[in-house]
């Protein structure tokens, strides 16, 4: 290998060894290693506030992965059936909304629901007879941060599921159809499970996007705090070898998932291909 | 008109009243009228293109008429989706499916129709149809694991143990090796005479419509041109069209002299006869005469043989085929152009072989001539 690939490599892997290294640190600081131990993680794993993060965070990335897996399947059938200039126009917004920054995004989320509760807020104020007097109220947290994951998650899941619905054989729609099966039963006995790799994949895809995202829930999520924002305050305050358990944690996590991913994703296609190989030879 | 197959056939399983299907500019069926009677095998036989696939899918369901009626057994079906007709497909490429494996694709079709169906009724036919097509045993297969020859028999078993009324096979054969083939033809034949049910079969490949079914209905551009047995498609074409694409033939163009005679353009006058139910062309209009290549004899220069022909001809062989059972000679001859021979191995015993650039002589009968109008 040449010299050069090598630092690539070392630049872009060795930090990464190193937060796993120093979450084992005995010592007090984040780079004053100490020897081994393992007591930070148990530190880590019992401060209230990070396990709230990491709960917080794991139910918004959960219930976003969830709605735009749902939404964005049916969104990628629905354009599917399109064509012409339609079905190009709205491919094109949804690659629009994949490219646009993250800043971006956050900010204008930002803005329409501020915007939104500001309008919304004194209509709501009519009810608070019914409320004991006290109105609901609109306003920034685990609702708005879920819906701003789950639309900009939904258009990497129609991306995924677009692909995975464009090689998909018609002829076994018409062949189920042929069976007596109803459009209906056809799609959830033939079209879903079809799919279902590429669908699952998109479900991962956009968890590990949620629970990793910190630009837009910075802006969004009002006064609570997921994992990523929590790291950033915290580190603000010195680093820990604490901060190094949690880097680590998530990394394992987000291999995890991301691998899994990655093995749905191929999984059907490859069965596809070995079946078509051998079409000419009996045995 | 419609062309009847059989003639006092009860209901027709199948009937096309001037059905037309176009797309866009397209006329991938036009204006069709045919009557398939119960438990015969027809194929469609025609080149690529010419409607053949779009005229199944229309008895499928994937397809609606722009214009004329499709009759089930009697019924109208236009309008009529895929799931609700008594039919069932083998598709090109099988479209078996991949998530399933071999006794849950066969089993589907049933599962549809009878949601309650027992396990053990349901393993028992699977069982069943499975050895119908020999391949006992594979019901724990995946797809993936088959062979096309073996995904071929699920694919036929899928639709035949729904036992349909009829069995729809668009060009099954086209994706297997030639052994695999002929021996797949065989089967499909046996196959049907055990279950009883009519088989419509589209192909491009006039060998597998001639040796498997009953009747052939010839299509060209959207079109029936021609339907009858295969023998009546090879021996009594209605057109230099079928003649030409039901097995080979030489054409030497010409004018007719009435009376079953063309005047060739070289000026020779060739005598022979018109397709039974054929007019002959009038005199003096354009005709073309049609000669099967292997109804010509072929003999070398100056032995007897070809020249005790009713016409005969000296020429140059220029090309030479060997196919095994038969040889093929390309022999040009000046008055007609290049001419195609074929001579068979028990005729080459009395003989011999020809080589390139010899001197040859071919001949033959009055009886082996057809005259077409040329239109
Ligand atoms: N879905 C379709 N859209 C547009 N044109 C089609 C469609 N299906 C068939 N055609 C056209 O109709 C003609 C007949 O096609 P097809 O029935 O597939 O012929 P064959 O099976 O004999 O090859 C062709 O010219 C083909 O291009
Ligand atoms: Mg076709």
């Amino acid at each position: 290998m040449k010299i050069y690939a090598i630092f690539v490599y070392a630049f872009l892997y060795l930090p990464i060894a190193l937060v796993i290294f120093f979450s084992f640190n005995a010592g007090n600081y984040a780079l004053d290693f100490q020897g081994f131990s393992t007591r930070w993680y148990a530190k880590a794993l019992t401060n209230p506030f990070i396990m709230d993060a990491l709960w917080f965070s794991v139910k918004v990335a959960a219930l976003s992965a969830v709605m735009s897996t749902v939404f964005g399947t049916m969104a990628a059938l629905a354009l599917q059936r399109l064509s012409g200039w339609k079905r190009t126009f709205y491919d094109a917004l949804i690659y629009v909304s994949i490219m646009v920054p993250g800043i971006v995004i956050a900010i204008a989320t930002l803005i329409a629901l501020v915007t939104v509760f500001k309008f919304l807020n004194p209509f709501l104020e009519v009810l608070a007879p019914l409320f004991d007097g006290q109105a609901p109220k609109l306003s920034l947290g685990f609702v708005s941060l879920v819906a701003a994951h789950s639309l900009f998650t939904m258009s990497l899941v129609v991306v995924i599921v677009r692909a995975r619905l464009s090689g998909m054989d018609r002829t076994l729609i018409e062949a189920s159809e042929d069976l007596y099966a109803s459009p209906f039963r056809t799609f959830v006995q033939v079209t879903l499970p079809q799919l279902m790799p590429g669908i699952l994949a998109a479900f991962l895809l956009s968890f590990t996007f949620s629970f990793d995202d910190f630009i837009i829930s910075f802006f969004v999520a009002g006064p609570n705090t997921t994992l990523p924002v929590y790291i950033f305050s915290s580190i603000r305050r010195g680093i820990t070898p604490e901060v190094n358990v949690i880097g680590t944690v998530v990394l394992v996590g987000s291999l995890i998932l991301l691998f899994s991913a990655q093995f749905l994703s191929t999984m059907g296609k490859g069965k596809k291909r070995s079946a078509s190989k051998d079409d000419s030879d009996d045995s | 008109m419609t062309d009847d197959i059989k003639n006092g056939a009860e209901t027709a399983d199948i009937e096309f009243r001037g059905v037309s299907r176009h797309f866009g500019d397209v006329i991938a069926v036009n204006n069709v009228d045919i009557s398939i009677p119960r438990g015969g095998f027809v194929s469609f036989l025609g080149p690529s293109g010419c409607g053949k696939t779009t005229f199944l899918r229309m008895i499928a369901g994937f397809e609606q008429p722009d214009s004329g009626d499709v009759l089930l057994r009697g019924e109208s079906v236009v309008g009529v989706p895929a799931f609700k007709r008594p039919v069932n497909m083998v598709f090109q490429h099988y479209a078996l499916f991949p998530h399933l494996n071999v006794a849950d694709n066969i089993g589907y079709g049933i599962k549809q129709v009878n949601r309650k169906i027992s396990k053990k009724e349901l393993a028992t036919r699977v069982g069943e149809t499975l050895e119908m097509v020999r391949l006992p045993g594979f019901q724990e297969r995946n797809i993936w694991e088959m062979s096309g020859g073996q995904q071929q028999r699920v694919a036929l078993a899928r639709a035949l143990i729904n036992r349909p009324n009829v069995l729809l096979l668009d060009e099954p054969l086209a994706a297997l090796d030639r052994k695999l083939r002929r021996d797949m033809q065989i089967e499909l034949q046996n196959l049907q005479r055990e279950v009883g049910i009519t088989f419509v079969l589209v192909t491009h490949d006039q060998e597998e419509a001639l040796s498997m079914s009953d009747t052939v209905c010839l299509m060209k551009e959207g079109r029936i041109v021609q339907t009858g047995s295969p023998q009546d498609l090879y021996k009594e074409p209605l057109s230099p069209y079928v003649a030409d694409f039901v097995g080979k033939s030489n054409f030497f163009k010409g004018i007719s002299e009435g009376a079953g005679a063309v005047k060739l353009t070289c000026g020779r006058i060739v005598e022979g006869r018109a397709p039974l139910t054929v007019e002959l062309p009038p005199k003096s209009s354009a005709a073309v005469v049609c000669v099967r290549p292997e109804m010509i004899h072929i003999a070398a220069e100056g032995n007897k043989g070809a020249s005790e022909h009713a016409m005969y001809f000296t020429g140059n062989i220029v090309n030479r085929i060997f196919l095994g059972e038969n040889t093929e000679y390309v022999v040009r001859i000046d008055e007609l152009g290049d001419v195609l021979v074929m001579s068979s191995r028990l005729s080459e015993a009395s003989t011999g072989t020809f080589e390139p650039n010899q001197s040859v002589t071919i001949g033959w009968d009055k009886d082996a001539t057809l005259i077409f109008a040329d239109t």
